[in-house]
């Protein structure tokens, strides 16, 4: 291989597919828009829920006017309002469903008190609602207590006879590049694996669509040289698209407020560390998805195959949303999956550099098989057959 | 001379079923001398003209250039090579000048060379309106003369054009005949392909007739014709495949 000729090719392959809008527009446009709006859109929509939720008027149904006497009593202390609803054991069930009411209450009376409440659980606003309506009850609970209590003389403080005490010593700056930790591997991946489909589609199968592989095939350039001239263009594009979209997730955290869990501070050298590490897997899937769309009859047909593959890289790049998975001997052998636990414990700054290499070493070696494979495929004849 | 040796291609389909493309064609080719490769759809020619490019390599047989296997070195083989066919596309966003020079750089030709050749090329070609614009927007005829120009940038000593004249006008037809007539004087080593029998007829010394990938005749149009006194050359090939 020459290596004039394959700066050559990768050179006129940056220019031609620079100039392509959709590139632009996908490598540059979309990661830089897409998470500002995101974040602002989600903390937006949870503000107003949180604010929806606690402003809201508790609608509860009763039976029995003797029940509500003692629901009233027992809610008088509540931070919310009330509204109250005679109804019948037929008809509340209905009631719930149609959310007309978020509760239904019986009381009984017996050897004990016992305060039934019926609502639909699924329901996340009732969920939430019923949080505050079970704190007025366990209060009411606590004062009879201590009214049976001090029958017997027993002090008020009994109940303190055992604390916990938390301490957190993690920082709230640490708490926040928790979720900051999350979120990125995941968004990260994504981003730059589907910034790579396209130019890998384009470049193969796409210039075979054009008319303009025979010709290309037919100039002094080794089909190897033309592999990896376009393979490192599909590479700078995926690299590009990661660049951009970690600039963007790292600049919209900073710039939201300080009370926002999504203030997360990301320094450069992580920055840059984050990058170095993303980089592998562009480095993998520009050599699968260039692999498949050599493989393929056409664009479409390429794009068949690509799509579910996705799935692929979805599932294991949410390694970082899981709780207690850390990188190891084991979970750094596992393609992607380890890509996702190493981006987040670089944010965590926990980052071990034994299974930074590990994770690098197993990445770059999946890239070289899939670029044979790619070789492989280039060779055929069925490259510059349309088919039947 | 460029001598075709006993070539047959056979392509593997699916399921295994084998296609038969070419089967055991053998003629030569000869510099200041053009060979007009006639057949209908599926005959064959393309398939011919892709070996004898080195873009596919025989089942059988051999492409031999002044003496040596044109496989053994085949890059060596291509620079010299100039391939066109009339479904030939451009870079859409590329200009004229861009991709000539593309195709120049991946022959290692010297820069100075392809801004010179360029220049002239450009002007035989009468390109004058086209320089500096992208080429999505060209007509069949424009993006024709730029995949010419970029075949020439490499002053190629042999140029393979399948099918150059498909779907062009009289006028573009009249240009690209002009230049292969050109290099048929420079000594160019030129095969082409054709299915339009008038095309062939003022334009072949040497013509091949293929048909279901068998070579029927071989020979000088002079032979041909001598074959089939006063018939013309359209009921000359149907004669020959026997239809
Ligand atoms: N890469 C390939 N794989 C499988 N079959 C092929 C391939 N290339 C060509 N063929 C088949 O070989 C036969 C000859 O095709 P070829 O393109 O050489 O014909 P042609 O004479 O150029 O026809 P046309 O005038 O339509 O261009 C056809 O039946 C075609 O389907
Ligand atoms: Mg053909």
């Amino acid at each position: 291989m020459r290596r004039n000729i394959i700066t050559t090719i990768f050179k006129k392959e940056v220019l031609d597919i620079f100039r392509d809008k959709r590139v632009i527009f996908s490598m540059i446009v979309i990661p830089l828009i897409s998470f500002p709006l995101l974040l602002a859109g989600l903390t937006a929509f949870m503000q107003s829920q949180v604010e929806k939720v606690s402003r809201e008027t508790f609608r509860i149904s009763y039976t029995d006017d003797a029940d509500l006497a003692m629901i009233k009593d027992v809610l008088k202390n509540a931070d919310f309002e009330v509204n109250y609803f005679k109804t019948t054991n037929e008809s509340y069930p209905a009631l719930i469903k149609e959310k007309r009411v978020h509760f239904h209450i019986d009381y009984e009376k017996a050897a004990e008190e016992t305060f039934t409440v019926y609502f639909d659980r699924s329901n996340t606003a009732s969920d939430i609602k019923y949080g505050k309506l079970s704190k007025s009850i366990n209060e009411y609970k606590d004062g009879r207590i201590k009214i049976e209590l001090a029958k017997f003389n027993v002090p008020d403080n009994i109940f303190d006879i055992v604390k916990i005490k938390i301490v957190n010593i993690a920082s709230e700056g640490k708490m926040k590049t928790m979720f900051l930790g999350m979120m990125l591997p995941y968004l990260l991946i994504i981003l730059s694996v589907s910034g790579a489909a396209y130019p890998a589609v384009d470049l193969t199968v796409g210039e075979k669509e054009r008319g303009t592989l025979e010709t290309l095939l037919s100039s002094g350039a080794t089909r190897r040289e033309i592999v990896v001239g376009k393979y490192l263009t599909t590479v700078l594009v995926a690299v590009i698209t990661a660049l951009a979209s970690l600039l963007s997730i790292v600049i919209t955290f900073k710039m939201m407020p300080e009370s926002s869990e999504f203030g997360a501070k990301i320094d450069f050298v992580t920055f840059l560390i984050s990058l170095s590490a993303i980089v592998p897997i562009t480095m993998i899937f520009s050599a699968l998805t260039f692999a498949i769309s050599t493989f393929s009859k056409s664009q479409k047909e390429a794009q068949s195959y690509i799509q579910p593959m996705m799935m692929f890289i979805i599932f294991p790049s949410m390694a970082s949303f899981i709780p207690g998975f850390e990188l190891n001997l084991k979970t750094a052998l596992i393609p992607v999956f380890n890509i996702s636990l190493l981006l987040k414990s670089i944010i965590m700054q926990e980052v071990k550099w034994l299974y930074f290499g590990i994770t690098m070493g197993e990445s770059v070696l999946l890239a070289a098989i899939f670029i044979l494979l790619a070789f492989r495929l280039f060779d055929r004849e069925g490259i510059i057959f349309k088919g039947e | 001379m460029l001598e075709i040796k006993n070539v047959s291609k056979n392509f593997v389909l699916p399921k295994k079923k084998i296609k038969q493309a070419v089967n055991d064609v053998s003629f030569e080719v000869n510099p200041g001398r053009i060979y007009g490769l006639l057949g209908p759809n599926g005959a064959g020619k393309t398939t011919t003209l892709r070996i004898i490019g080195t873009i596919f390599s025989p089942s059988m047989g051999d492409v031999i250039f002044k003496g040596e296997s044109v496989f053994g070195d085949p890059v060596a083989h291509r620079k010299r090579l100039g391939f066109i066919s009339g479904n030939t596309g451009v870079y859409d966003r590329l200009n004229p000048k861009e991709i000539a020079t593309y195709f120049g750089s991946l022959n290692e030709i010297p820069r100075k060379t392809i801004d010179e050749r360029f220049e002239r090329i450009s002007e035989m070609l009468d390109m004058k309106d086209l320089l500096g614009k992208q080429c999505s927007k060209f007509s069949t005829g424009e993006k024709q003369k730029v995949s010419i120009a970029r075949m020439m940038i490499s002053d190629p000593e042999i140029l393979i054009l399948d099918e150059p004249t498909l779907g062009l006008d009289v006028i573009t037809s009249r240009t690209i005949v002009d230049f292969i007539n050109d290099s048929k004087k420079n000594g160019k080593y030129i095969i082409l392909s054709t299915h339009i029998m008038s095309e062939a007829e003022y334009l072949c010394d040497d013509v091949g007739i293929i048909h279901k990938g068998d070579l029927k005749f071989n020979g000088t149009l002079e032979a041909l014709h001598g074959k089939y006194p006063g018939e013309s050359l359209e009921k000359v090939f149907f004669n020959l495949i026997g239809e």
